[in-house]
């Protein structure tokens, strides 16, 4: 998990999180370890 | 301008907040401000679209750190408190009509991870005594933007909801020196009928006292108190349940059904919570596919609810209605 935080102009935060190569996208039954 | 407001006869805090009226309501999709900014569009409020969440802090929060400007000035009778938190909006996917329900189990996965980061980062503020992760889904919720999303609310105060659930799980605790949801899933499992889906780490049910009719609780089977607690295969099992939930809800009426859910964890004021169990609640406001269920005079006015229907039968429509497997 990464996360990336940028400030807006109006002094907020946005923090943006990726799972780059973490775990891929799968179809929901081999998205569930057994 | 915000403050809060103290209810002497109640016993709790009302969140006044003025600049609320003020917010987004129901914009066309085409300036939908949790869109990603498409070059050469107007600005949203996410100018990047690489991301698989984002969070966000509110521009119309209810709380903020610093707090804002309190309107008024209380006395003895009337105390007012600065609205001193933080209220974040967690935007589940760039596109714009994705539910939920529509994402794989893999990526709820990472929405839990990422609730999980975000109770973590806002207990650890100082000003913060409860962390509240939630969803409102659907205009008839009072969903301002139809765009997926949840929120958290960083409360100064523990809410008075959770702390009834805290001061009857202490009082259990205390006289049956056992966990008070825990005895409630050991009872729902001897019972069976209300039940709606479980996997090895959690179990779904409408409860025995459901409020609304198509009321659905999630616990955790190990007595934990916060997401943070999670093992990494239990991270994948809340995942795995959420999705066969929702799923359920989609399938039960032939739409997408609102509701609202929360998320009941640990306060994080630094005392001791080890009597309460985590979990997560569903309120979907139907009855039927037609009709609503309101918060009327014995709801609102006598603080009672009445419930139409039997949790026994709703339980057994919930588990007849569509399929995901549960996770782990």
């Amino acid at each position: 998990m990464t996360k990336r935080e940028i400030e807006t102009p109006d002094g907020r935060y946005i923090i943006y999180y990726s799972f780059e190569d973490e775990e891929p996208e799968t179809d929901d039954d081999a998205a569930c370890p057994s | 301008m915000s403050e809060l407001r103290w209810n002497p006869l109640l016993e709790e805090w009302v969140i006044t907040a003025t600049h609320r009226q003020d917010r987004t309501y129901q914009p066309p999709a085409d300036f939908c401000p949790l869109c990603p900014t498409l070059p050469g569009r107007q600005a949203t409020e996410i100018p990047d679209a690489d991301f698989d969440v984002v969070v966000l802090e509110n521009k119309f929060p209810s709380f903020r750190t610093p707090a804002a400007e309190a309107t008024v000035e209380g006395n003895e009778l009337h105390p007012v408190m600065p609205s001193i938190g933080v209220c974040e909006v967690v935007v589940y996917s760039p596109h714009h009509d994705r539910t939920l329900s529509a994402e794989s189990v893999g990526k709820i996965h990472k929405l839990v991870r990422v609730w999980r980061d975000r109770f973590e980062v806002l207990a650890a503020r100082s000003e913060v005594q409860y962390v509240f992760i939630f969803e409102n889904k659907g205009e008839v919720i009072g969903v301002t933007l139809p765009h997926p999303h949840g929120q958290i609310y960083a409360f100064p105060y523990i809410p008075p909801r959770v702390k009834r659930e805290l001061e009857a799980c202490q009082t259990y605790s205390a006289k049956h020196h056992r966990c008070l949801v825990c005895d409630i899933i050991g009872d729902e499992e001897r019972d069976g009928r209300r039940i709606v889906a479980g996997n090895e780490a959690f179990l779904a049910v409408v409860p025995f006292y459901a409020r609304f009719p198509y009321e659905v609780h999630i616990h955790a089977r190990r007595h934990i108190q916060a997401l943070t607690d999670l093992t990494e295969r239990e991270q994948w099992s809340l995942a795995g349940i959420l999705k066969a939930v929702l799923v359920k809800y989609d399938s039960l009426f032939g739409f997408t059904l609102p509701y609202m859910m929360v998320m009941h964890q640990r306060p994080t004021d630094g005392a001791d919570y080890a009597y309460y169990h985590f979990h997560v609640e569903f309120y979907p406001l139907h009855r039927t596919a037609t009709k609503l269920k309101f918060l009327a005079a014995c709801e609102s006015g006598a603080g009672s609810f009445i419930n139409d229907t039997e949790p026994e039968q709703t339980a057994a429509e919930l588990r007849a209605a569509g399929s995901s497997k549960a996770g782990p």
